[in-house]
């Protein structure tokens, strides 16, 4: 019975239930009654929003300017560090955190007009190759920007006051920030669809993912537009980081922790959709969640098979548009 | 533009053949001969919280040691090395330190994959090689050899200890929520198998393991609720008991059941935690600085404040993990020099076997068997408590190692098994 | 044209007498560590060419190579050191174990169109194998590795690395050789025909999935054949070496090299090890240095370090014609 590296205790009797064949009026009846699934799938929800901000700009980038932004993820970390920059320096303040909320993602998309006018901007013409190549290089370069301003300690963000009650729904007392970050999520996807297609700027965003010649031949400024875009996914990214971040513990290895997940999301909805990416991360996040009570071990691979799926099958993905 | 891109383009050239020829340049080392010991630890990431005051720890001792005059005249000088809690690295920089720099000694790591690496390493090269962090029990167990010490605890003795520290509460029905990775196992392992040898009515209702460095551990927070056990049982390695416990706080997860977070009671835990340290939950750790009240223990805080105070890094709150553990493998490295009168691997390994520290929670011995210190363990409530400036534990239980460690025969047994 | 025939040889004859020499020169002069480091640059030599094979030739940025490069790794491994298989066998039946991993995760991506598709499937499926491997404690020992590989003392590296050195530098020598006879057949042909004009291969009747799937295989065949040899060389392993960091290393070897000239990523594999070995000694800011070498790479050299000694060689030889 000597353990050698592997595991050799008893499971308990639950869990062997789950390894062996288990019907659904089994898996009904169990100790999960709807309280539970409804917690579940409330953690499902809360993921799944975060999912959604990361993936709406890495789509809307590759919607528009057919790049994908392996980099996406330093957005995410530099605005979870810059809100606990901001939550520090303002520690006494009350509302340090709708500070944060505020400022953070502004001062990320304002690196990312920066990036995309330094950087991406020479490299729209080139291959597709080289394009991922350099976002991927990006990665080390700004990970090591955020290592020299912050260190490689570990750095913790504060719940804000206002948000640290309970709500109990059927049974389950909830944190009150779970549902911020729900709202959050709802607010940002509503806004969204709002830009894109109400207003000006959205149709031209449309427009220049589309035909870019036409929109320049009108006398637009693409560049402009290219910038703009990739700001507000910078912006998606940072306010991703900082809503996050009184949940988590902040480390340097954040962005490759996330990036692949948002990969996988925004496969599974479309590349360029934002519907997609919304559906795709709702699926993702209640398949992880739900996923670890059926075969707990393996949750995240449930959302590689689904992506491995969706992309030998209907790359496009979920509701994106057809091959292009 | 055109001549921006051509220098662009020589200055990279330039730049890449500089440094290819630096690289292939060994650097000579101009000093007397000192004593190297070569540290292998990740020193970078977010194990730099345990790593960097360890460090500490190690140089004080060994500070004080070169002041006193060293080992006949000769200083103890500390090489270190990143290895990115990346075993091969840590492979390539043990070579490149008993290669290079011929050092006398080994120590390191956190990452107990590349600890083994290592140790396998030094047992090839038959260099001594101190361990100060990592936890496998493999390490001084199954694949322990002569040339292995390590000066910290391991997940086993932990695990033990926690294990019986819990049984002497009142729950039967425990969850047990760990991180996915051998450390995980190991501790869930260790502590169960203590509390059920002390306690054998106790039913495991559940468990769930997240991976490693997950996000978002609601999902399975959720999912313990819904077992209703009498307690629940966190065995994390450490970065990630942060992550768990803030989220736990914040879902409110010790006001639903009476929590055992293995490690939790280390004051690195505070201090990272902050605002979001819980408190009414149960801890551990193989350090705490406020317990015992010795005069000894006094001693050793104030003096390790002051030197990293001089170091520019003041640590007011020396750490079970880092500055303890550091601590104490110097103190055995050095007093073994001294007793053997030599820094030749052979007559160092004899005075390490068996060898007593001071330190300042009492005497540690270091197991001739095994080549495992005996190390403490504390447990108890962790609370809000007048006058500490974060949660501690208010009445510790110390369990002694010899208590729970297995015996030499089982060790010897696993050994012969692992050939 | 006899001319350059002759310098042809000239040069290989130079760096045949170079790398018998180097060893002894390194180990006398230097220290062994330097030995080591030469083996290490030409294990990731061996599987920077390999993997460019899908990459510069293929025209297919694969984001999982590290699947069979741990394969073959973790195949040697376990069958040395828990089968207690002889070391010729287990080192053949390792890059099969990759190949047939690679059969499997080859046959779903070939057909995908869009180098991100490919790139994030690889890359799951790469993923897939890591967890298979973290997870299966019972086999693979889990994240503890396994230590302590009995490999036979003729390349033991316990006194000395030459033989370890002579052994890893002839194998990988064939393999490349194998692999430059690959690139240069009419497959290697079909092959950068379908990378450069896919319509046009079609046309021609070559089924393109089928292609694309056999060079994945013999790719993932000799990244298994440098996994081997990297665990021989360390004589330990752990599921580190299939985290799709180590994708992306041999991906940026391939780029710094030079994807479009065959001995480029050899180049960029010793560029890349020297560097690592020596520029995290210096500073904690490994990532900026190396982000910021491979943004100017693509940015003026896209082509690679290969690429620019290849444009300066063919540009001489223009010149001599003349």
């Amino acid at each position: 019975m000597k353990r050698r590296g592997g595991r050799s205790l008893p499971r308990s009797t639950y869990t062997n239930r789950l390894q062996g064949n288990v019907t659904w009026a089994e898996y009904c009846t169990m100790e999960l009654d709807f309280s539970n699934l409804f917690a579940q799938f409330i953690s499902g929800l809360c993921r799944a929003m975060v999912l959604f901000l990361m993936a709406s700009g890495l789509t809307i980038v590759f919607g528009v300017m057919r790049v994908v932004n392996f980099a996406h993820g330093s957005f995410y970390m530099l605005g979870a560090y810059l809100a606990y920059s901001l939550t520090q320096f303002y520690a006494s303040s009350p509302s340090r955190f709708w500070v944060a909320l505020i400022v953070a993602p502004t001062l990320v998309s304002l690196v990312g007009g920066l990036v995309e006018y330094v950087l991406l901007r020479r490299i729209y013409d080139k291959d597709h190759l080289l394009q991922i190549l350099l976002t991927y290089a990006l990665i080390f370069v700004l990970g090591d920007f955020i290592k020299m301003f912050w260190g490689v300690d570990l750095r913790i963000v504060s719940m804000p006051a206002a948000l640290e009650g309970f709500i109990t729904f059927f049974g389950n007392s909830f944190p009150l920030y779970y549902f911020f970050i729900i709202a959050i999520g709802v607010l940002v996807a509503l806004s969204l669809l709002f830009i894109l297609k109400i207003t000006r700027f959205g149709k031209l965003m449309r427009a220049s993912a589309e035909h870019r010649e036409m929109v320049e031949m009108l006398g637009y400024n693409v560049r402009g537009i290219f910038t703009v875009v990739f700001m507000m996914a910078a912006w998606l990214g940072g306010l991703a980081g900082v809503v996050i971040a009184p949940t988590v513990r902040l480390s340097l290895g954040m962005d490759m922790e996330i990036i692949i997940e948002c990969f996988l999301v925004v496969i599974i909805g479309g590349l360029g959709s934002i519907w997609g990416a919304l559906l795709a991360a709702l699926i993702t996040g209640e398949l992880y969640a739900f996923g670890i009570l059926v075969l707990e071990k393996y949750a995240m691979t449930f959302i590689y098979g689904l992506a491995a799926v969706i992309i030998i099958l209907r790359p496009a993905g979920l509701l994106g548009k057809q091959a292009h | 533009m055109g001549k921006l891109k051509e220098a662009m383009k020589c200055a990279t050239l330039l730049g890449l053949a500089v440094t290819l020829v630096l690289a292939v340049t060994p650097i000579s080392v101009m000093a007397e001969k000192p004593i190297k010991v070569g540290m292998i630890d990740c020193f970078s990431g977010g194990a730099a919280a345990f790593t960097k005051p360890a460090l500490a720890g190690w140089k004080m001792v060994i500070d004080e040691f070169n002041a006193a005059g060293g080992f006949k005249g000769r200083k103890i000088e500390i090489l270190t090395r990143d290895d990115k809690f990346k075993p091969d690295e840590a492979l390539t920089h043990a070579r490149e330190l008993l290669l290079k720099e011929d050092v006398d000694f080994l120590a390191g790591t956190t990452n107990s994959a590349s600890a083994l690496a290592v140790s396998e390493l030094a047992r090839q090269k038959k260099k001594i090689f101190m361990v100060h962090i990592a936890r496998s029990e493999k390490i001084t167990g199954a694949k322990g050899h002569e040339y292995i010490f390590r000066g910290c605890p391991n997940a086993e003795i932990e695990g033990a200890a926690g294990g019986a520290y819990a049984a002497a509460q009142p729950y039967k029905k425990w969850f047990i929520l760990g991180e996915d990775y051998e450390y995980g196992h190991s501790i869930a392992d260790n502590f169960w198998k203590g509390l059920t040898k002390n306690d054998p009515t106790v039913e495991k209702v559940g468990e769930a393991w997240p991976k490693l460095q997950e996000t978002d551990y609601t999902p399975y927070l959720t999912a313990l609720v819904a077992k209703k056990p009498d307690a629940v049982y966190v065995a994390f390695g450490a970065s990630g008991l942060i992550a768990i416990m803030k989220q736990s706080k914040i879902f409110g997860l010790m006001e639903k059941f009476p929590v055992f977070a293995f490690g939790l009671a280390d004051s690195v835990f505070p201090k990272a935690l902050g605002e979001s340290m819980p408190s009414d939950v149960f801890g551990g750790s193989n350090y705490l600085w406020y317990f015992p009240e010795s005069t000894e223990n006094k001693a050793f805080v104030k003096s390790y404040v002051e030197f990293t105070e001089k170091g520019g890094a003041k640590d007011p709150y020396p750490s079970g993990i880092g500055a303890f553990s550091g601590y104490c493998c110097a103190k055995f490295l050095t007093e073994a020099i001294m007793k053997a009168d030599g820094v030749e691997t052979e007559k160092v390994i004899k005075a390490l076997e068996g060898l007593t520290i001071d330190s300042p929670v009492g005497k540690i011995k270091m197991r001739a068997c095994d080549h495992q210190a005996e190390t403490p363990a504390f447990w108890g409530k962790i609370l809000k408590v007048e006058g500490y400036p974060f949660p501690v534990i208010k009445e510790p239980i110390v369990t002694p190692a010899d208590k729970i460690m297995p015996t030499c025969d089982e060790i010897m047994q696993s050994r012969k098994s692992e050939k | 044209m006899e001319k350059t025939n002759r310098t042809k040889l000239l040069i290989g004859l130079a760096v045949a007498l170079f790398s018998l020499a180097l060893p002894f020169v390194l180990e006398q002069c230097f220290s062994q560590y330097y030995v080591y480091l030469t083996v290490k640059i030409i294990i990731w030599s061996l599987f920077a060419v390999s993997f460019n094979l899908v990459l510069g030739y293929g025209g297919m940025m694969s984001f999982g190579h590290a699947a069979f490069y741990g394969t073959g790794a973790y195949t040697c491994a376990l069958l040395l050191a828990r089968a207690s298989w002889p070391m010729p066998a287990a080192l053949i039946a390792a890059p099969f174990a990759a190949a047939i991993v690679g059969l499997v995760i080859g046959y779903f991506s070939v057909r995908i169109k869009g180098i991100f598709y490919f790139a994030v499937l690889t890359l799951s499926c790469s993923q897939l194998v890591y967890i298979v491997v973290f997870k299966w404690r019972s086999l693979t020992l889990g994240d503890d590795g396994i230590q302590g590989i009995p490999v036979p003392s003729f390349i033991s590296t316990l006194e000395t690395y030459v033989y370890c050195y002579f052994f890893i530098l002839i194998v990988s020598s064939l393999c490349i050789y194998i692999l430059f006879k690959i690139v240069r057949s009419p497959f290697g042909l079909i092959l950068r025909t379908i990378r450069d004009n896919p319509e046009r291969a079609t046309f021609i009747g070559v089924r393109i999935s089928n292609y694309k799937l056999i060079a994945f295989a013999i790719s993932a065949f000799f990244s298994g054949v440098a996994g081997a040899l990297f665990v021989l060389l360390e004589t330990s392993v752990s599921p580190d070496i299939l985290k799709w960091s180590v994708s992306g290393e041999v991906l940026l070897m391939g780029l710094l090299g030079g994807m479009h000239v065959f001995l480029g990523p050899i180049i960029g594999a010793a560029i890349m090890v020297l560097l690592n070995s020596f520029v995290t000694s210096y500073t904690e800011y490994w990532g900026l240095f190396i982000g910021m070498t491979f943004v100017c790479i693509v940015l003026f050299f896209p082509e690679g370090v290969g690429g620019v000694v290849r444009a300066k060689w063919l540009a001489c030889n223009q010149r001599k014609t003349f």
